[in-house]
């Protein structure tokens, strides 16, 4: 890498053979930064963990070698059974709902000129509001004696004012789901927005040429215009539902009764509160696996199946 | 500006679906906004009701308590250099894996989405450590390089699938005239990336903006501080003072709010306009 | 180093993108000769009145070290502790919430021994007994202990004298009580979990204090018996039935969803008859009742009741709040330890902290004339008995080594939920113990009075 300014010099046209070598040079001197701050600050220290995971390291005295005895603790234990199940579902909720309601959202302000401004203004101003601030103001909404339930129940709704959303095991995870969900959809449609903004509008005027209907000029003309967009929050939609972290624990900490336990807070549980790092590690490592083996998984079903993007 | 003009206003649907969706959202906007003018005992007895009095004493009170003049001017520090930093970065990155012979963009991009799945808790010890020794802990350049670290692998791919959906023809062109890699990015893609820009800026911003595990973790300076600390402040023993909590979130909102509303006229700008400058 | 300088010279330029601030980068805090110290406050002003009367205060008197204190928050303070000794990147001061804490740092070297200092300074002389033989590890003394309390009962006069009720001192009294609240509609014990998931430890220590008592739980704590003895397995039991009545934070799914100053504001409001809690609430109770309030509530504490025959009324569970220890890497030991030593030194100081803040002081030996004028009449109450009494117990959180406290409470919750049954909850918290007694870090218990 002693050609710095190689890949910016001017390519004549007949030599182009000279010409490719100097963009794949540009293109690895593109990529220098981002890989750069990445491999120190993210693969490095991952590495680390993956060594740590096969020791019993409480983050205190030297680590000890022990071999696969965090992972065959792990496959026992009902805390992370109950974790991964919560992470699954909370993919299967994120992939829909947020997505939809992006979606929606977006299209619906493609279709208007008044008033675009202050909807999107709107739908945004959520994802602007501090976690722990929407967390606040959603456990006093969800409070069944005096929040949206208490008032559904002054008004002749009575069961509505039975229902603790947060402290019931069976409901608790759902709730901080549209928790996040209000803060999250918004973020979906601005993504959405602007890749819809780079469909080709001949393309638009085209299809009215046609006859088409709205319903089919989204099928057709927008979806497929944003599915490198799509496709891509997909995939980050996947990644982050195994990340989750924020909501859950400063709403329920993985309560009532690990009934909204998620692999995160089990992994910072188990290596903050109970100084066992070794065994966090391990719990993180089986985290990223699960999720890059599903994001890999589609990429080479892309690959089999020949979609284009 | 395309769809709606040949059509007739029957937008009566489109609309009410809107206000349907601002409902859900603005709602709790404003009970956000009422709990930050009262009292933590108005806010346990009911949420939803009308402040006895409007304690507007609680913004003052939480901006002095929690340095929020400081905080915020420190924020503006890490939030303008985090955005900034992760859009050089990641446009560099875009731009080498759609346009340039980068060899296997695929396992680039595959590399990209497996580091994203690395839960940040597990690297909090390894890194501190490293840190010291770099010199980085306790600086705000450090925390910075932490975040365009965290943020550009998701800016990389978000501009490189709008990037896809750009024709390379102008490009093409370019390069035929004999344009350099740098000029071509710069005078032909960026001006047409722009609103992915924005959004990749805004993202990644917004995100440093509300972060606090990791600054607290590497900043130890109370001078250092950013902002989102200010929302930690506002202990009453074991609990929190909820009303100022409501109060900074409030304030911590602002900024952010008028930098969107000054950053909207971009947003428009793209595709059309400069389809219309070729 | 320029850290301070390039920082504001960047700001007024304006010119904030990423190159520029490479320079705002350099430098930091904690050279110099300054002793790092971290500590965290329950509100600003007792944050404001440390600072001055301790930090300044020292400073001054100090010509060998000065100590530069950084702020957390209560809720982050011992993680981001545990974080930065991990990385040896420790403040001078290390801060423990409590003895369990203090001796995972011990046995791994982090920390240093401070025998010689605790002889100069005759610091056996100045603490409670117990409290000396906490801040020892294999009887070595390795950490200063800043701040104690119990847990006591506490409840709103007013509500008590509508319904002709007294502080109950035993089962029977206590089950009235609680059976005559809820018919009335009140909650009869205030309780719940929601922000601060550890709370439910509060009231299972209490619990386990007033109907196991002091005498079985050292013999558990020493191992002579099990966690899944017998008594402790009926106390559990009996709190999970209470629960199921409702006479905890009224029913088990409000408890995930109430918080501690839900429960305060109910009790001032004479919704809430009794709370159970710990004496670190004098600090900041103070903002649910009366004049800051906006209500003419007002709040008195009693001593814990008995629930078992076996047991005296009036135990005081014991906690240490917050132990200080020397982090290994310190070099200015001398004056980092003054520091330790005028925390604890001075009766009349520590007194004053008390009387201005409500904070809970160090476990020094102190006379009734110590307290200052303006004390809170409730405050020194407390603190002319505990060191009188003989009914001393056990807080999880001061006497559960790390594994065995998280269990603790985590898994009670499953209790309360019903998902787990109290005997396997009380064996599983056995083997837990076992295990972390036979790694030798299970603290130091005081040898209990009470006959």
């Amino acid at each position: 890498m002693t050609l710095p300014a190689l890949g910016t010099r001017p390519a004549p046209r007949r030599r182009t053979a000279r010409a490719s070598r100097g963009r794949r040079l540009a293109g690895l001197l593109f990529l220098l930064p981002l890989f750069t701050v990445n491999i120190l600050v993210i693969a490095g220290p991952a590495v680390m963990s993956v060594f740590y995971s096969f020791t019993d390291w409480d983050g205190l005295n030297a680590p000890g070698f022990v071999g696969l005895d965090n992972y065959v603790r792990l496959a026992g234990d009902d805390s992370f059974r109950t974790a991964l199940r919560n992470n699954l579902l909370w993919t299967v909720f994120f992939l829909t709902v947020p997505m939809g309601m992006g979606l929606l959202g977006a299209y619906l302000l493609t279709r208007i000129r008044r008033g675009q401004l202050l909807f999107r203004l709107l739908f945004f101003v959520p994802y602007v509001v501090a976690t722990v601030v929407s967390a606040s103001i959603w456990r006093q909404l969800l409070n069944p004696s005096v929040g949206i339930g208490g008032v559904l129940g002054d008004f002749g709704v009575p069961w509505a004012a039975d229902i603790n959303a947060l402290g019931d095991g069976d409901l608790a995870l759902g709730a901080i789901a549209l928790i996040n969900n209000w803060q999250w959809w918004g973020f979906l449609m601005l993504l959405f927005l602007a890749a819809m903004r780079s469909v080709d509008p001949s393309l638009y005027e085209a299809a009215r040429l046609d006859g088409a209907g709205r319903w089919r000029e989204f099928w057709h003309i927008t979806l497929p215009g944003i599915r490198p967009t799509f496709v891509f929050l997909f995939l980050m939609t996947i990644i982050w539902s195994f990340l989750v972290f924020d909501y859950v624990y400063i709403l329920t900490q993985g309560g009532p009764g690990g009934a909204t336990e998620v692999l995160s807070t089990l992994l910072y549980r188990s290596a903050f509160t109970e100084q066992q790092a070794g065994y966090g590690s391990a719990i993180g490592v089986v985290l990223a696996l699960i999720s890059a083996t599903a994001v890999t998984g589609y990429l080479v079903l892309r690959r089999r199946a020949g979609w284009d993007v | 500006m395309s769809a709606p003009r040949s059509r007739p206003a029957r937008n009566w649907g489109v609309y009410g679906l809107l206000l349907l969706l601002a409902a859900y959202a603005a709602g709790p906007m404003l009970v956000l906004l009422l709990s930050a003018v009262k009292t933590p005992a108005e806010i346990s007895a009911n949420p939803l009701s009308w402040p006895a009095e409007l304690q507007w004493d609680n913004f003052a009170t939480a901006w002095v308590d929690a340095s929020m003049g400081t905080g915020l001017l420190n924020s503006a520090v890490i939030v303008l250099s985090t955005a900034g930093g992760v859009c050089v970065i990641a446009c560099c990155g875009a731009y080498a894996l759609v346009r340039l012979d980068v060899p296997k963009p695929g396992v680039v991009m595959l590399y990209l989405l497996v580091v994203s799945t690395l839960p940040i808790q597990l690297s909090l010890v390894p890194l501190l450590s490293w840190w010291t020794t770099l010199g980085l802990y306790d600086t705000q350049f450090g925390l910075i390089v932490i975040y365009w670290a965290l943020y550009s692998p998701f800016a990389t791919l978000l501009l490189r699938s709008y990037l896809i959906a750009i024709p390379p023809e102008y490009e093409a062109a370019a390069r035929i005239d004999g344009a350099g890699e740098l000029r071509v990015f710069t005078r032909i893609v960026l001006p047409l990336l722009w609103p992915g820009v924005l959004t990749a800026a805004l993202v990644s911003g917004l995100q440093a903006y509300n972060e606090f595990i990791i600054a607290v973790t590497f900043i130890q300076d109370s001078e250092a501080l950013p902002a989102s600390i200010a929302l930690f402040s506002f202990q009453q023993g074991y609990a929190t003072n909820y009303a100022l909590v409501s109060a900074a979130g409030s304030i911590m909102v602002l900024p952010m709010l008028l930098l969107f509303l000054a950053l909207q006229r971009r947003f428009v700008s793209g595709y059309t306009s400069a389809g219309m400058a070729n | 180093m320029s850290h301070q300088l390039s920082r504001r010279s960047l700001l007024h330029g304006g010119a904030v993108l990423a190159g520029a601030s490479l320079l705002g980068g350099c430098g930091g805090a904690g050279s110099g000769a300054d002793v790092s110290y971290w500590a965290a406050f329950p509100s600003k002003p007792t944050e404001k009145y440390f600072r001055e009367h301790y930090v300044d205060a020292f400073n001054k008197t100090s010509d060998s070290a000065q100590v530069s204190m950084s702020v957390k928050q209560l809720t982050n303070l011992a993680q981001l502790t545990d974080t930065a000794v991990s990385a040896g990147r420790a403040p001078d001061i290390v801060y423990s919430p409590g003895p369990s804490a203090v001796a995972g740092y011990a046995k791994s070297f982090k920390i240093r021994e401070l025998g010689d200092y605790a002889s100069d300074f005759k610091w056996k002389d100045a603490l409670l007994p117990w409290a000396y033989q906490l801040s020892q590890v294999d009887n070595k003394i390795f950490s200063v202990p800043t701040s104690y309390g119990s847990m006591v009962l506490y409840y709103n006069p007013a509500t008590f004298e509508k319904y002709g009720w007294e502080p109950p001192t035993t089962k029977q009294e206590f089950e009235d009580l609680c059976a005559d609240a809820k018919s009335e509609g009140l909650i009869p014990v205030g309780a719940g979990n929601s922000g601060y998931k550890a709370q439910t430890e509060w009231y299972l220590t209490a619990f386990l204090n007033m109907a196991v008592g002091p005498n079985r739980l050292y013999e558990v704590l020493t191992s002579s018996r099990d966690f899944d003895d017998e008594a402790i397995v009926d106390a559990v039991s009996l709190m999970k039935s209470q629960m199921d009545k409702g006479w905890w934070g009224g029913g088990t799914k409000d408890y995930f969803t109430t918080t501690d100053p839900d429960v305060l504001t109910g009790l001032a409001k004479g919704d809430v008859a009794m709370y159970i809690s710990g004496t670190w609430s004098f600090g900041s109770i103070a903002t649910f009742f009366g004049k800051d309030a906006g209500n003419d509530a007002d709040w008195d504490w009693a001593p814990l009741p008995s629930l078992s025959s076996d047991v005296d009324p009036g135990v005081f569970p014991l906690a240490i709040g917050t132990s200080l220890a020397l982090s290994a890497d310190e070099k200015k030991g001398d004056g980092a330890v003054a520091f330790l030593d005028f925390l604890i030194n001075d009766p009349g100081r520590a007194l004053g902290y008390l009387a201005a803040t409500g904070e809970n002081p160090p476990p020094i030996k102190v006379e009734s004339g110590d307290f200052p004028d303006d004390t809170d009449k409730r405050s020194e109450r407390l603190y002319n008995a505990i060191p009188k009494s003989t009914n001393l117990g056990y807080t999880s959180w001061t006497f559960l080594p790390p594994r065995s406290n998280s269990f603790f409470y985590e898994e009670f919750d499953k209790v309360i939920t019903g998902d787990l049954p109290p005997k396997e909850y009380c064996s599983g918290l056995a083997g837990q113990f076992t295990q972390e007694t036979g790694e030798g870090v299970v603290p130091n218990a005081f040898t209990p009075e009470a006959d």
